[in-house]
């Protein structure tokens, strides 16, 4: 389209909100259209999760709690100090455990097994243990023959502590929680101190605490809904936003004569 | 039909060939994936010497003769870089539902690119941002700053991209990080510097075909593996997600062999809901960071000068506009597959035996975890160093247009003759490249992290002088001058406190300007502080010639 202008300052202002011509504000509005969308699909969205979400607790921090005071009181029984055992084992288990509340989860694993084991079982607990941790360094340094003898006797050694420590976390052997525990003992155990009593019972609620809504709860083919939302249905959306804009640009360069 | 591939359960890997730590990448040389690799780096050589560049707009934009499906694999080679395809994966797996904000950051940007920006750029027949802004605001110096800025942002990020080269070639040849270095940066710098941006686009092209082909078939074997809708891969790791999220319970196990649980496969994983909810504590992450890094790396991504610069090789205005389409699809094609990784990984280092897993190579991590064969894994690591490739030229061909085109040219000798430009051209792709190398060898960790700044820092100076330069006739060169002032002032606190934390001092209010003006997401309040400075400004400031505004209006939007 002709521009057809004074050839003054003024007449040749332009801006997105000014455009002037007829094909210019067509294109404006198509662009803050798009854009709109655009903001609202991203920001919006979040925004919406954040306010419908609540700070939902895991089963497990439930039971945590309830045995919690007894554990620490040392008033616990066997039972609540194997569900105890039990709930640190779950987060010990999360590979997103940070390296420090992992070697306090671990400690705190370590004190309550050995003080529910017997005294003749303690040091033969102690030396497999032991036995483990140096047979993972080796595992580390095998070659491809050494690697696999040190897998059977690393599976020996698990079962071995398994057999001794199993009625802390139930005597089913594949039990996940128990393939799990061996690897959370440390040889030597300790008493945690009050400061990092006070530490374990802030991580447990940090890992097991969890925002939720109905967008996380529903599941759609087989997502969260919220995370395929954000991760799936966003850039599709862009691709589509971006090849209307493509084509719509196209139709109305052509309506209004526009010669590129 | 369920399927039991593994001959004992996850929670006994056999060895294979990849005895040693699981989560160390073993560097010993492997026939096979070297084959791929020495193939890969000589069609690389070839292509670059069978284009190579006649005159400079050859070397600057390709002779403006790239089509608008090729444009946009090269967009989408030249954007995702070792980071988008080793690391993003690796982002994911730490941290979640917040790792899917690079994912929408670095997709969405290009909505932005597209209806604010590309055919814009195209119409108004440049070589460089930064000739695009020395000529809009008709400043020399925000020319020379933008030209340092883009020398700078593009350094920074190829120095990053070494690290991947690194560990893709000791893994696969065997060698060390040095040799990686030397062979990775010769073999770039010489097809670019023969080439610069015709061979650069060219190699692109086959570049993301390698990469795209090798990050998907792991995909496809993983979740077919796993007993996963296969199909298409894409949708079929939903269920991994939810399987994660609620835990599997272990299967039973018969002389030592695992068999299958209630859900059908032979791996468990406890129930660990933080990975997939939003802002989990878990985490450490908030919504507002979420909604930060989202923002300033699609703002940022609008505003980096080597994806700007691509916008100037397509023959039309509407090649450039397809080109932004064809390489947003090509971009999240890849984007779609990358959490896949993340859940096979947050699965499989579910073993104790396994432990956490380390996020720079995480993608390959998980295909050995997986036992998909060495030879695709070999491949997968051949995609990795491809992406690094179309990464660093991309970048080498912006850093030497700004030194020689926009410094040397535009500033210091306006006078040179096309051969004198051209050749200035090749010697400041090989000074950048060598530069970049040797850096590169000394394992300034800070520098590749300095590679965060880039986004923000590129939001926040370059983005807010393309869109005020594009959409409104009144931003003038005082404008202009002021808003870049705001924009690297808001990146120079950002980055002072960030290398003062790397060195594990401290200044006052620390941890406020770690939270508030984070390296990742400091845009989030520098671009719009930039662009509100740069209209006040403007409007209380002598006003754009008359010949700018003209050319805006009958050249640009009409």
């Amino acid at each position: 389209m002709e521009n057809k202008m004074e050839a003054s300052d003024k007449d040749y202002s332009f801006s997105l909100f000014k455009p002037g011509s007829e094909y210019n504000k067509r294109n404006r509005n198509l662009i803050l259209s798009l854009l709109l969308i655009w903001v609202v699909a991203i920001f919006g969205f979040q925004l919406l999760l954040l306010a419908l979400q609540k700070p939902t607790s895991e089963e497990t921090l439930l039971k945590f709690e309830s045995v919690w005071e007894n554990v620490v009181s040392g008033n616990a029984t066997e039972d609540e100090k194997g569900v105890y055992v039990n709930s640190l084992i779950a987060v010990a288990g999360k590979s997103s455990v940070k390296t420090e509340s992992k070697l306090l989860l671990n400690k705190a694993i370590t004190y309550t097994v050995f003080s529910m084991i017997g005294d003749s079982n303690r040091t033969l607990l102690s030396s497999y243990v032991k036995e483990l941790h140096a047979t993972r360094e080796m595992l580390v340094k095998a070659d491809d023959s050494e690697y696999i003898k040190l897998q059977e006797q690393l599976k020996g050694t698990k079962a071995a502590i398994n057999a001794i420590a199993n009625e802390t976390t139930g005597k089913d052997p594949s039990n996940l929680k128990a393939s799990i525990l061996p690897y959370c003992l440390n040889p030597v155990s300790a008493e945690l101190t009050s400061e990092e009593t006070k530490a374990l019972q802030s991580d447990m609620k940090i890992y097991l605490t969890h925002n939720q809504s109905v967008l996380t709860d529903t599941i759609f083919i087989g997502f969260p809904f919220h995370y395929f939302y954000s991760s799936e249905f966003l850039l599709i959306l862009f691709v589509g936003l971006c090849l209307f804009y493509s084509i719509r640009i196209t139709q109305l360069q052509k309506k209004f004569s526009i010669k590129e | 039909m369920k399927k039991i591939f593994l001959s004992t359960s996850i929670l006994s890997i056999p060895a294979l060939s990849f005895a040693g730590s699981l989560t160390q990448l073993e560097g010993s040389f492997k026939l096979g994936p070297a084959i791929i690799l020495i193939t890969v780096l000589f069609i690389f050589v070839f292509v670059g010497f069978l284009s190579r560049a006649k005159d400079t707009t050859d070397y600057y934009a390709a002779g403006r003769k790239i089509s608008n499906v090729s444009s946009g694999m090269a967009i989408g080679a030249n954007w995702m870089s070792a980071a988008s395809f080793l690391g993003l994966s690796g982002m994911m797996y730490v941290t979640g539902y917040n790792g899917l904000a690079y994912v929408v950051g670095w997709t969405g940007g290009y909505v932005l690119l597209l209806v604010l920006m590309a055919g814009q750029i195209r119409k108004y027949g440049k070589f460089t941002a930064s000739d695009f802004i020395g000529d809009r605001y008709y400043s020399q110096g925000l020319r020379a700053t933008s030209a340092v800025f883009t020398i700078l942002i593009s350094f920074a990020y190829c120095v990053g991209q070494f690290g991947g080269v690194g560990l893709m070639f000791k893994w696969i040849l065997g060698i060390n990080y040095t040799w990686s270095v030397i062979i990775g940066a010769s073999v770039v710098i010489f097809y670019t510097m023969i080439s610069g941006m015709i061979g650069a686009t060219k190699n692109m092209v086959i570049q993301y075909i390698i990469l795209i082909i090798a990050f998907m078939i792991p995909t496809f074997l993983l979740t077919y593996k796993f007993d996963y809708f296969w199909l298409i891969p894409q949708f079929g790791y939903g269920s991994i997600v939810t399987d994660i999220v609620q835990g599997i319970p272990a299967p039973n196990i018969s002389d030592g062999v695992a068999l299958i649980n209630a859900y059908g496969h032979n791996f468990s994983i406890v129930a660990s809901p933080e990975f997939a909810m939003p802002w989990d504590p878990a985490t450490g992450s908030t919504a507002f960071q979420w909604m930060a890094i989202c923002f300033s790396l699609m703002v940022g991504t609008a505003g980096l000068p080597h994806v700007l610069q691509r916008f100037y090789i397509t023959p039309t205005i509407r090649d450039a506009r397809l080109s932004c389409v064809w390489g947003l699809f090509f971009i999240c094609v890849l984007y779609w597959s990358t959490p896949i990784y993340s859940v096979f990984g947050k699965i499989l280092s579910s073993d104790p035996e396994v432990g956490k897993l380390a996020s720079d190579a995480i993608v390959v991590y998980t295909a050995q975890l997986g036992n998909i064969p060495p030879l695709v894994v070999g491949l997968l690591a051949a995609g990795a160093v491809s992406a690094a490739f179309s990464t660093i030229s991309g970048l080498l061909v912006a850093g030497s247009s700004a030194f020689s085109h926009d410094l040397y040219v535009k500033i210091f000798n306006p006078a040179a003759s096309p051969k004198a430009q051209l050749r200035m051209a090749r010697f400041g792709t090989i000074l950048m490249g060598v530069v970049v190398g040797i850096v590169a060898m000394l394992k300034l960790g800070m520098i590749a992290q300095l590679v965060a700044v880039a986004f923000s820092m590129a939001a926040c100076t370059i983005f807010p002088l393309f869109l005020l330069g594009i959409w409104w006739s009144g931003s003038n060169k005082a404008g202009g001058i002021a808003g870049m002032t705001v924009g690297i002032t808001v990146s120079m606190i950002s980055l002072t406190y960030f290398i003062v934390a790397k060195t594990g001092n401290q200044l006052p209010g620390q941890a406020f300007v770690e939270y508030w003006l984070n390296v990742w997401y400091f845009a989030w309040i520098g671009a719009p502080l930039s662009i509100l400075t740069n209209i006040i400004v403007s409007k209380f400031t002598e006003p754009t010639p008359l010949e700018i505004k003209k050319f805006l209006v009958e050249k640009v939007h009409s």
